[in-house]
């Protein structure tokens, strides 16, 4: 059976880059089903070459994997909730195009870390020795345990578990209470929640984003050192009272669909200063990286734009858009280079729903007359650029007629905005590259 | 809505080692939500057999990122010693 797609109204809505509460459980579930597609090519790959690792690594994640059974057979939800976690699907893509032999071991070496962060989440009990790549244990969505040595031991019994690294001397001590894990003790590092939602700041786990870095100039992701005194928190919490002020379901879309808050360092692989920068990926929905933005408006800017991303990189699995190659023969306002049509859509789609949020920000009574310029500005930009993009998404003959609808919907809402706004629906001219940041 | 003249001259910025024309269908993405990790190693259904093999076939496109800022102009594709990555972004 296929996954359930969306109905007419539920795309029509979702081309205006709005969602309800059902829609967003759509595409929760949707990416559920990626996850495991993905779950399963691994087992099919290890299936299909068995001597693609080496016996011992083979033994450890069959382990590894009866403790994930054994964990869902009776606690569903915490499997659930780890696998979803968007650093596991970072880990998938690798593990998926890594070569045979050390590079796929180590790798698989960390799914043993993913099924001890499921059972202590269910409160299974169990007893575990796991690999520690430089000495780190990453258990994704909880936190890290470092130590000096290459392995760690968890014990598990009932609400507590003890690491130790190597199953010597004393270690952290994990604690679930009130379907949360905590820790305290020696080498331990846990995630900090974003308030208001179940969404964490991380700034641990070693596939929270690319090794290589993000962008042409690979700015890696953000170490704790970095984040701990920047005010990710506090920004996080304006940023999600300007979404709740302004736009309420838009903040409800956010807070359904975030999972991770993943911070880029300030400065590039160089050393030279990171300009301002966000991303999503493909394998990791709910994940949104961005170097720390200047103001909370400028956060939730990233937050809309990369949820966009999430949402129709989903949605497109679900629905397949377009069918389309990869090759760049676009020019789009917001790039100077040309773009391949997946990244026209995505770019259009989520300037739409900036415009959109921008739209509903800039008509709030309480705003000062510089903040409401600021919104004006940020709406009447994003529209310039969604309306000379559209026409390659109507023009184009990739779009499946899913697809067709889908850009109608969306052609459709810029015209709304545009009747709204008192603005002529259609702007000529391109945008200056960059002024959307 | 006016007209886009958008379209770069062909083969412009072209990768070598990209193919040209259309991407492949995708195969539907099968319902997985009440499908428990035992049963998901053991089935042979067909669908989720398809997803797979799509899925094998086009490890490159999972590691698609999309990113905006930087205060970059210019596509991007990295080599990464692990996979090839695409940024279809923005």
């Amino acid at each position: 059976m296929t996954a359930e797609r969306p109905g007419p109204a539920a795309l029509a809505r979702l081309a205006r880059t709005r969602s309800a509460p059902g829609d967003r459980t759509l595409l929760l579930d949707a990416a559920h089903s990626r996850r495991l597609v993905l779950l399963k090519a691994l087992l099919t790959r290890l299936e299909r070459q068995p001597a693609a690792v080496g016996p011992g690594t083979r033994e450890r994640f069959e382990s590894h994997w009866r403790l994930l059974e054994r964990t869902e057979a009776r606690h569903p939800g915490p499997v659930r909730e780890t696998l979803g976690y968007p650093s596991v699907g970072h880990w998938l893509a690798r593990a998926l195009a890594a070569p045979d032999g050390e590079a796929l071991g180590r790798l698989l070496g960390h799914f043993g870390t993913l099924a001890a962060a499921a059972a202590l989440r269910a409160g299974e009990d169990f007893t575990l020795r796991l690999a520690a790549p430089g000495g780190a244990l990453a258990l994704p969505g909880i936190g890290l345990a470092t130590g000096c040595a290459d392995a760690f031991r968890i014990t598990a019994r009932g609400h507590t578990a003890r690491l130790t690294a190597d199953g010597r001397g004393t270690g952290p001590l994990l604690r679930r209470a009130g379907g949360r894990i905590r820790g305290t003790g020696p080498g331990w590092r846990g995630l900090h929640r974003l308030p208001g939602s179940a969404a964490c700041l991380d700034d641990l786990d070693p596939y929270r984003a690319p090794a290589e870095g993000v962008g042409r100039r690979s700015v890696p992701a953000a170490a704790r050192s970095e984040t701990a005194d920047d005010p990710w928190l506090p920004r996080w919490r304006a940023a999600l009272s300007l979404l709740r002020t302004a736009d309420p379901e838009r903040a409800a879309e956010t807070t359904a669909l975030l999972r991770s808050l993943v911070p880029l360092a300030g400065a590039d692989a160089g050393g030279g200063p990171a300009t301002a920068m966000s991303a999503t990926f493909r394998a990791a929905p709910g994940a949104v990286l961005a170097t720390l933005p200047g103001t909370a408006a400028d956060l939730a800017d990233v937050l809309v734009h990369e949820t966009q991303h999430s949402k129709l990189s989903v949605l497109h699995d679900l629905v397949p858009l377009f069918e389309a190659g990869p090759e760049a023969a676009y020019r789009v306002a917001w790039r100077a280079d040309p773009r391949p049509f997946a990244g026209v859509v995505q770019g259009t789609y989520a300037h739409l729903a900036l415009a959109d949020f921008w739209a509903r920000t800039a008509r709030l009574r309480a705003l000062t007359p510089t903040a409401r310029r600021g919104a004006v500005t940020r709406r009447d930009s994003y529209r310039r650029q969604v309306a000379e993009a559209l026409p390659i998404l109507l023009e184009s003959s990739e779009l499946t007629p899913a697809g067709r609808e889908f850009a109608v919907g969306m052609e459709r809402h810029l015209a709304a905005l545009g009747r709204a706004g008192g603005l002529p629906t259609v702007i000529g001219g391109a945008s200056p590259p960059g002024d959307v940041r | 809505m006016l007209k886009h003249t958008n379209t770069a001259p062909a083969g412009h910025h072209a990768d070598p080692a990209e193919e040209s024309g259309r991407a492949a269908a995708t195969p539907p993405l099968p319902d997985l939500g009440s499908t428990d990790l035992r049963t998901l190693r053991a089935t042979q259904d067909p669908a989720l057999a398809a997803a797979v093999e799509g899925a094998l076939l086009n490890t490159a496109s999972l590691a698609d990122i999309w990113y905006s800022g930087g205060g970059e102009a210019g596509a991007l594709r990295e080599a990464d010693p692990a996979v090839t990555r695409r940024d279809p972004d923005n």
